[in-house]
C-alpha cells in the first residue's frame, strides 16, 4: 500500500456492502448452507452461530493473510485447516473455563465452524491475496452477508415452526384453540430449503427489477 | 509460487509444532478451572433433581462455594453394586468399572431420606445422552428428570433439556400395580391422545414432534437404567438400610 487509504475508506465500504447483498456467501456463493440448514430452527441458536463465525472467519483471515507470502501452495488448504482449527479449539476451551453456561448452549457449534466452508472459502479467495487489514474486514463482511440470510430463514421457521420468536410467544394461545397448528415441517432441515429457494428467489428479482431501471 | 520440498516440510512442521504447542498451553493452563466447572455443574444437576430449587437459585447466586455446601449438605453419595448391596469406601467419583458399580445419590433433609436420584445415560440418535433421574422416596413416583449432556438436534432432539419436556415427568410412576418395574415411556405425539385409558397414562409422558428417534431412545435409555438399579430398589423397598 503505497498510498494512504482510509482505515475505513470508500472502497472499504463498497467491499462491505457487497458481500452482504450481491455477493452474498449464500445467496450468491451458495456457500455455508449445511449451518444454514442445522442452526435455523431457533433464532437464538442461527444468532449464536453467526458471532461465531464472524469472529473466527475475521481472525483465520487475518491470520493467513499474514502468512501468505510464506504459506506453500502445495499445502495452503491443510495450513488454513490447521489455522482454524486451532482458532476453533482455543475458542471452546476458553469457554468452557470462563464462561462454562454459554459454552453448553454452544455446544455442538462451536465445532460446527470448523467445517463452514465460508472460512475455507474466504482464506481461499481473499486472504491469500490481500493484506491483513482487508482480509479482516472481508471476514466480518462475509459474516454479515452470511447473518441476514441466517436470520431471514430462521425468523419464519421458528415462528411457524414453534410459535416463538428468540423464545417468546408469539402466535397468541387462543390461534391454538381455534385450530392453529403448528408446522412440523419447519423445523425439519427440508423447510430451509424451501425457504432459502424463496429468497434467493425473490433477491433475484429485486436486482433484476433494479438493473432495469438502472438501466444497468 | 513453487517451493522446494524442503521447505514446504519444514513449513508445514512449524505450523503444526506451533499450533499444538499453543493448543496444549491452553488445555494445562486451563485444565484446573475446567475440571472444577465440571464438578460443580455435575453437583447443580443432582441438586436440580431433588427438588430444592429455591435453596440452589440462593446458593447459584453466592457462588461456587454455596453451591458445594448445599450439595454436602443435602445429597449423601452411595455407591452399590449390581445386587443392590452398598460397596463400602466408594464415591461416584473414583468408580472403577460403571458396569459393576453404580452410583446413588439419596437426597437428605437432616435426617429423613427425601429421594433418590440415580444416573441415566443410553445411545440417543447422534449421540449418547447423560441425565439424571430422581425418585421420590417411595421409589416409585417421578421426581424429576435432567439431561445434562447430549449432541442431539438443538430444536428437536436436543428439547430434551427444556423444561417443558421434563415437567412431564414429574408425578409419574415407574412401577406397575403388580409391582413389575415399567418404567416411563415417551410417546409419539401427546400421551393424553394418544393413551385412551386414563388410569395408564401415569406411564407415559409427550413426545417431541419431529424426534421420534431420541423419544423413543429416551424410553429405551430409561428401561435399561433403572432395570439395573431394580435390585436396589427392591431391597430399599423392603427396608433395608439406604445409606
Amino acid at each position: 500500500m503505497s498510498q494512504r487509504e482510509g482505515l475505513f475508506s470508500k472502497r472499504r465500504w463498497e467491499a462491505f456492502r457487497e458481500f452482504v447483498w450481491e455477493q452474498n456467501p449464500i445467496s450468491f456463493q451458495i456457500l455455508g448452507i449445511c449451518s444454514a440448514l442445522a442452526t435455523t430452527t431457533q433464532v437464538k441458536t442461527a444468532m449464536i452461530m453467526v458471532l461465531g463465525l464472524a469472529f473466527v472467519t475475521s481472525l483465520s483471515n487475518t491470520i493467513i493473510s499474514l502468512l501468505r507470502k510464506y504459506i506453500p501452495s502445495a499445502i495452503r488448504i491443510i495450513i488454513f485447516l490447521v489455522v482454524i482449527a486451532t482458532l476453533v479449539i482455543i475458542v471452546d476451551e476458553v469457554l468452557k473455563a470462563f464462561m462454562f453456561d454459554l459454552s453448553k448452549k454452544l455446544s455442538v457449534y462451536v465445532g460446527l465452524i470448523i467445517t463452514n466452508c465460508i472460512v475455507m472459502g474466504r482464506a481461499e479467495a481473499f486472504a491469500m491475496s490481500n493484506g491483513p487489514w482487508d482480509s479482516f474486514l472481508d471476514g466480518l463482511s462475509n459474516s454479515a452477508g452470511y447473518g441476514l440470510f441466517l436470520l431471514a430463514v430462521a425468523i419464519p421457521r421458528e415462528l411457524f415452526g414453534k410459535g416463538t420468536i428468540l423464545g417468546f410467544t408469539i402466535i397468541p394461545e387462543s390461534a391454538y384453540q381455534m385450530g392453529y397448528k403448528d408446522a412440523g415441517i419447519m423445523l425439519l432441515a427440508p423447510s430451509a430449503f424451501i425457504i432459502l429457494g424463496l429468497l434467493i428467489w425473490g433477491k433475484t428479482e429485486i436486482e433484476m427489477r433494479a438493473a432495469k431501471k438502472g438501466g444497468r | 509460487m513453487r517451493r522446494s520440498n524442503a521447505y514446504t516440510i519444514f513449513f508445514a512442521g512449524l505450523v503444526c509444532l506451533i499450533c499444538s504447542a499453543l493448543l496444549t498451553l491452553v488445555s494445562f493452563g486451563l485444565r484446573d478451572r475446567q475440571d472444577l466447572n465440571k464438578e460443580i455443574e455435575r453437583k447443580k444437576n443432582v441438586l436440580k433433581v431433588i427438588g430444592v430449587d429455591d435453596l440452589l437459585a440462593k446458593a447459584e447466586g453466592e457462588g461456587t462455594k454455596a453451591i458445594m455446601e448445599l450439595y454436602a449438605n443435602r445429597v449423601k453419595e452411595v455407591v452399590i453394586d449390581t445386587k443392590g448391596e452398598i460397596i463400602e469406601g466408594l464415591t461416584p467419583e473414583n468408580i472403577k468399572s460403571p458396569q459393576e458399580e453404580l452410583s446413588v445419590y439419596v437426597s437428605v433433609d437432616g435426617d429423613a431420606v427425601t429421594g433418590y436420584v440415580i444416573p441415566i445415560e443410553g445411545p440417543g440418535l447422534w449421540s449418547t445422552l447423560y441425565g439424571y433421574f430422581s425418585m421420590e422416596n417411595d421409589l416409585n413416583t417421578v421426581k424429576g428428570i435432567t439431561f445434562y449432556e447430549h449432541g442431539e438436534t438443538p430444536g428437536l432432539g436436543g428439547e430434551i433439556e427444556k423444561p417443558w419436556f421434563q415437567q412431564n415427568f414429574v408425578g409419574k410412576k415407574i412401577f406397575g400395580e403388580d409391582g413389575q418395574l415399567r418404567s416411563v415411556t415417551v410417546v409419539k405425539g401427546k400421551a393424553k391422545e394418544v393413551i385412551s385409558n386414563e388410569a395408564e397414562r401415569k406411564y407415559y409422558v409427550d413426545g417431541i414432534s419431529g424426534a421420534t428417534m431420541t423419544s423413543t431412545a429416551v424410553t429405551d435409555l430409561l428401561k435399561s437404567s433403572l432395570d439395573k438399579y431394580n435390585p436396589y430398589i427392591a431391597t430399599v423397598r423392603n427396608g433395608r438400610e439406604v445409606l
